[in-house]
């Protein structure tokens, strides 16, 4: 493979742009290369069915499971941690700040990425409000906790992080006005954090249909019109974002099949 | 298909990228061309609708009156819309409470932003809150998407296991204890918990710091003393459920995907839904579709095809699977104002 891959990849944007297609794609893609690169569906519902279907690596771990492997780690004891699991208060402390969970995983992701440097993460990310919180939640929480073990593991995240050559996040869009506005207010946003981290942001757009016509040798005039003014707005908006193009598919998997080849843009 | 009933409050729910938050507006508008009094209020965070409404930034929370001229109406009319925000909510709570001291917690703070954790208990709140006011015929609430939507129906019940008895025994006992004055006489079952709380709380602190747990505690407190606005909300639970209160608009789209998570929400949801629930499937092609005649034999016609296909195939399991089916065809502009006005022509039909 003629390019280096970065260990985690980011897949976010608004919801029902293709997020999980494309995840699962790239996660193809990379393996199709000879890498040991697992998906994570991380906010997303597990779709295991799918994965099955698509024999796609994951790196399935549920919040819970995850807390309680990543307490036991640190108090060096697995019964400690799941007798803290059971009570109360950490049952509350879940519920109320549902970033915390989601928090610890992302800090065992990173964790498992130290201890083996053959492996690649890709993200399902959640709709872009989520993303963002998801990074600005380690600052929340070094803000709020202040010590303790947790805010050790932040800071060991934060350079894990911030090393240019780890983390690459792709904003997924459709080639609709309002969807690309959203898509570049998320990349001026998560542009603007006061994180220093490198997110090496970039953009792609989902189900082109003038990508469709190029591959297919559609001549233009030939489109009925509502197809024609898709197109037409698409070259209006898109300008030289890459595109991922329309596929003419029903079931998830022959689409994120056929998607596949279209990956390398993102690695 | 049935006419749809004027209710009081109206739901509009679906997973993302479906069209939820421009069909809850295009309803909206339809509704006060009739001439009913509507509030918009959207629980999604995304905040399409400060970009379909062109609504000004930092001031969610806050009531804006949508002239109808926005949508070239000739007729002198509006609604209003309003943009949650779980923090404006908290802090009107804390200030009928008299408790701004307590809630000005880093920990509070950080749990009401959107996303924090309160934003679906805090949208039942201040539904109610706007309810009481009787200013409105109709209150249309824009739901976030996907499981997030479940967790806000199911918010209710999250109130009244947070304010569990057992649990807040404990957590008034250690915040006694962690302020030590220590003035109350202990019984044996108490001192029992109390040395396995410490125990636990010498590993807790461990893990996330001493003065986290203080300060967790506090904030746990501060809300426990406004427990009441929060049981409060679990009426609204019960209100919900019943036929002459709401409508339930479940918004799909032409994707077999969406079609599958609309379902699956149904499923989800089915103790809180009742008979008026109607599905929307959004951007049908069929009108696009009848009117397109392609060349025979060309990757055009076979894209026809399977477009044409892909619809009937859906169209039938969703009259399998719903009463009621709205259809509503795409609409092919680029901009927001044009879909809402687009969309609402399509509820009268």
């Amino acid at each position: 493979m003629n390019k280096i891959t970065k260990r985690l990849y980011i897949i976010t944007g608004k919801g029902g742009v293709g997020k999980t297609s494309i995840a699962m794609a790239l996660t193809k893609y990379l393996e199709s290369k000879g890498i040991d690169a697992r998906y994570n569906s991380f906010f997303q519902e597990p779709e295991r069915e799918l994965w099955d279907k698509l024999k796609l690596p994951v790196f399935d771990i549920t919040l819970l499971s995850s807390a309680e492997i990543y307490i036991g780690r640190k108090l060096n004891s697995k019964t400690i941690a799941s007798w803290i699991m059971k009570t109360h208060f950490f049952k509350s402390l879940f519920q109320m700040i549902p970033g915390l969970g989601h928090m610890i995983l992302l800090g065992h992701i990173i964790d498992d990425l130290e201890r083996n440097p053959n492996l690649v993460i890709i993200l399902d990310s959640p709709a872009s409000g989520h993303a963002l919180t998801m990074f600005e939640s380690s600052s929340n929480f070094k803000k709020i906790f202040r010590a303790g073990l947790i805010v050790k593991d932040i800071e060991r995240m934060h350079r894990f992080l911030t090393n240019p050559s780890h983390l690459k996040t792709t904003i997924v869009s459709l080639p609709t006005e309002l969807s690309m506005n959203e898509a570049r207010d998320l990349e001026l946003e998560l542009g603007q954090n006061d994180l220093e981290m490198d997110f090496n942001l970039n953009l792609v757009v989902n189900d082109s249909y003038l990508k469709y016509c190029e591959l297919n040798h559609i001549s233009e005039s030939d489109l009925p019109e509502f197809l024609k003014s898709k197109v037409d707005l698409e070259k209006e908006i898109v300008k030289n974002t890459p595109t991922i193009p329309h596929i003419d598919e029903n079931s998830q998997e022959s689409i994120i099949s056929a998607m596949t080849p279209f990956m390398e843009t993102l690695v | 298909m049935k006419q749809i009933p004027l209710k009081k409050v109206e739901l509009f729910c679906g997973t993302g990228g479906v069209g939820k938050t421009t069909m809850a507006t295009a309803r909206a508008l339809f509704l006060a061309r009739t001439g009913r009094k509507v509030l918009l209020i959207t629980i999604d965070p995304a905040k399409r609708l400060k970009q379909i409404l062109s609504l000004p930034d930092k001031d969610d929370g806050e009531i804006h009156s949508i002239p109808l001229s926005l949508f070239g109406d000739e007729m002198d009319s509006s609604f209003d819309a309003m943009l949650m925000s779980p923090g404006a909510t908290l802090k009107r709570i804390a200030s009928e409470r008299g408790l701004e001291a307590e809630f000005d917690s880093t920990i509070i703070k950080t749990l009401s932003r959107p996303y924090g954790g309160m934003n679906e208990i805090m949208s039942i709140i201040e539904v109610q809150y706007q309810l009481k006011k009787k200013t409105y015929d109709t209150i249309i609430l824009d739901t976030p998407p996907g499981k997030h939507f479940i967790d806000f129906l199911e918010s209710s019940e999250k109130i009244k296991n947070f304010f569990d008895k057992s649990f807040l025994e404990i957590f008034e006992y250690l915040g006694k204890n962690i302020h030590s004055d220590g003035k109350k006489s202990k019984n044996i079952f108490t001192k029992l918990i109390s040395t396995g709380v410490n125990k636990l709380l010498t590993y807790l602190e461990d893990v996330t710091g001493a003065d986290f747990v203080r300060e967790f505690i506090d904030a746990v407190l501060a809300l426990y003393k406004s427990r009441d606005s929060f049981l409060h909300a679990l009426d609204f639970q019960q209100e919900l459920k019943q036929e002459s209160y709401s409508n339930w608009f479940l918004v799909t789209s032409v994707e077999q995907q969406k079609m599958n998570e609309a379902q699956g929400l149904k499923d989800q949801a089915e103790n809180f839904m009742h008979n008026d629930l109607f599905l929307i499937i959004n951007k049908c092609l069929t009108p696009f579709l009848n009117n397109w005649e392609p060349k025979a034999d060309t990757t055009l016609s076979r894209l026809k095809k399977s477009m044409v296909t892909r619809e009937a195939i859906l169209t039938e399991f969703a009259s399998k699977n719903f009463r009621n089916v709205l259809k509503f065809h795409e609409i092919n502009n680029p901009s927001p104002l044009e879909h809402v006005k687009g969309l609402a022509l399509q509820f009268k039909a």
